[in-house]
């Protein structure tokens, strides 16, 4: 019974497709042999033609940019990887997989490579761990917590105050007001936190953690603000603790600005400098290179024969991180939590 | 009122008071190194090194002098086949042309096109519209690591190395991510009728964008053009990267803070440079902070 129903159904729907196509043929001869098609059709294709010159010479600039610097800029990157600069002739050559190759050898050989994937990783790891600190910290500023205007304001400096300046008065502090306290206090002797080998890693994680802190705090506080007042009155009005509104309402409503900045931090473990270029410019101790002070650096210093193994190791490192990135998108917004 | 009495009461926990206090101590670490900082911008290098907790009366103002007087950068000039021909001297009055320039014109250029871009996308059903919708979201998730070098390559094919009118053509783009998305819901949620009795008046499409539609948005374009303005004003590494040889003012930070000879190479003064640079800033923030703060948020909220 169940199989011929189905059958039908298929029938069914040919028929219509079948009759539907017959009916747009027969409509469209009709409207070839007479003149409602050209007092119909006139009107609206004119002022669309209009529409899309408009659109397309409006467009023309953005999309040839595109192009060129997009487009043409990935491409040149994919063609340059196969490619290494001739410094007699001054122009590039195929070279094959030989930029390849020598990555694969180096990243073998090199300790420095290890180095730059294993800090670039306890960086994102760092912030992974920060993020339900930051979600608390900012859900009680966002319920009107007493002076919430002023740590909004507070919050907001480290976003306008540029990093070269913050960097220098902290590598500053660090170096000379910090040993100079617990000279004074403790008559402990110590180094400058960021020149001693001892103390330099966690000053710079520190100091990349404490600044991350009140930016990602800035980010959920804006989202959090726009949840709808109604939701949250009717969640207290049944009774709702400020820890269930957190993790019913206000959680499950920001999660999509959640897994934005967690996919978003995939991408950057291979781009994030934890401000080493802003302290030390191309000359940071090579224990703390990450990959994005790499890549920035050897940028920097380079000369045109150094830009096909960088792209090549731009374009491997876009290998791994754009999958992952996809991978954590997906799994994110399938695990993510539901409004109750 | 004995319930909303009782309600303040049990709002008053002491997890709340720990949590208060680690946020004041948090916004207190965030406060005390600039005091620090600008202490010790007022005081002599001496004094510094010795006290450099105390405040050291009268204050030292000749370290802002020297830093406008001081602060220069030197680019070295080399000819085609990489000989050294010269040092050109910049100093405070042209790092402040090209930070106009870089901070202002190509903020301006790259929102300008993020806006017109999401307009049309918003507005108008074209095929190409639904691309670059499409291109914007595609640009923000997929993430692409080190075209630095290529882009180099390309400005340098072109003839944009160098030239702030090549960096307002590289910076003029529309993928905004997050801008783009802001406009595009801005434009989409505007109402037809508008546009529609303009149009039966006679108004063209470009008088219907720049007279009707744009004027409307001009609060959150002047909003999001700031905090871009701000972004490029702080960027030293895309000046340092792309054209070194025209330094902003940041990439003249930049030099003097990593500089172990001259002026820069005592540290009041380094702190003094970062200040007056820093002022600027302040400023602006101080009479947009309302129209800034709230503006910083990305990926959304669920529906």
């Amino acid at each position: 019974m169940r199989r011929k129903e189905k059958e039908w159904t298929l029938w069914d729907k040919l028929r219509q497709k079948i009759g539907r196509l017959w009916y747009e043929v027969k409509s469209r001869v009709y409207a070839l042999f007479t003149r409602n098609r050209k007092i119909k059709k006139t009107k609206p294709s004119h002022r669309r033609l209009k529409d899309g010159i408009f659109v397309y010479l409006v467009l023309l600039f953005p999309i040839l940019q595109f192009c060129v610097f997009y487009i043409g800029v990935n491409v040149n990157s994919i063609v340059m990887a196969f490619q290494e600069y001739d410094v007699e002739a001054q122009n590039y050559l195929f070279a094959g997989w030989t930029n390849f190759k020598l990555i694969y050898t180096e990243f073998l050989s090199k300790s420095l490579f290890k180095i730059c994937l294993k800090n670039s990783l306890l960086s994102f790891l760092w912030i992974q761990l920060l993020s339900p600190l930051v979600l608390f910290f900012t859900f009680f500023i966002y319920k009107k917590f007493v002076g919430y205007r002023f740590f909004k304001v507070v919050l907001f400096l480290p976003t306008i105050i540029s990093t070269l300046i913050t960097v220098t008065v902290y590598k500053y502090f660090c170096n000379m007001g910090i040993p100079w306290v617990l000279e004074q206090a403790f008559g402990v002797k110590i180094g400058g936190l960021l020149s001693s080998n001892r103390t330099r890693y966690g000053a710079v994680m520190f100091y990349y953690m404490w600044l991350s802190f009140g930016t990602l705090m800035l980010m959920y506080l804006g989202c959090m603000n726009g949840i709808s007042e109604s939701i949250v009155e009717s969640a207290k009005l049944e009774g709702a603790t400020s820890m269930q509104e957190f993790f019913h309402i206000t959680f499950p409503m920001i999660y999509p600005t959640f897994s934005t900045l967690f996919y978003t931090s995939i991408a950057g473990i291979f781009t994030n400098q934890i401000n080493l270029f802003s302290i030390w410019g191309p000359d940071a101790d090579s224990s703390l290179w990450t990959f994005g002070y790499y890549m920035y650096r050897e940028v920097s210093l380079a000369t045109e024969s150094g830009y096909p193994y960088l792209s090549t190791l731009g374009i491997l490192m876009t290998l791994v991180v754009a999958p992952l990135t996809f991978f954590f998108r997906w799994s994110l917004d399938k695990i993510g939590p539901s409004v109750e | 009122m004995r319930n909303s009495v009782k309600t303040k009461k049990s709002n008053i926990s002491p997890f709340r008071i720990i949590i208060f206090v680690l946020l004041v101590v948090y916004t207190l670490t965030l406060f005390v190194p600039l005091i620090w900082g600008l202490n010790i911008s007022l005081k002599t290098n001496l004094d510094a090194v010795a006290y450099p907790f105390s405040v050291k009366l009268p204050f030292e103002w000749g370290n802002y002098a020297t830093v406008f007087n001081e602060f220069k950068v030197g680019i070295n000039i080399y000819g085609a086949g990489g000989e050294f021909i010269k040092t050109n001297m910049y100093y405070m009055e042209h790092m402040l042309w090209f930070t106009f320039l870089y901070a202002v014109c190509c903020s301006f250029v790259n929102i300008a096109v993020i806006c017109v871009t999401a307009y049309i996308t918003a507005r108008f059903n074209f095929k190409i519209c639904k691309v670059i919708d499409s291109i914007v979201i595609i640009a923000m998730i997929l993430p692409i690591v080190g075209s630095m070098a290529s882009e180099l390559r390309i400005m340098r094919a072109l003839g944009f190395y160098n030239s702030l009118l090549g960096m307002m053509i590289m910076k003029a783009n529309f993928l905004g991510g997050t801008n783009f998305l802001i406009f595009n819901a801005t434009f989409r949620g505007m109402p037809k009728d508008f546009t529609e009795a303009a149009q039966i008046d006679g108004a063209s499409n470009l008088t219907v964008m720049l007279k009707i539609i744009l004027p409307l948005a001009k609060n959150m374009f002047f909003t999001l053009w700031l905090l871009l303005f701000i972004q490029f004003w702080n960027d030293y590494q895309t000046p340092l990267l792309y054209f070194p040889n025209k330094p902003t003012l940041s990439y003249g930070l930049y030099r003097f803070t990593q500089a172990t000879t001259g002026a820069g190479k005592e540290f009041p003064i380094k702190m003094a440079a970062c200040f007056m640079l820093m002022l600027p800033i302040l400023v602006i923030f101080l009479f947009t902070s309302e129209k800034l703060i709230g503006n910083v948020s990305m990926g959304g909220l669920k529906e």
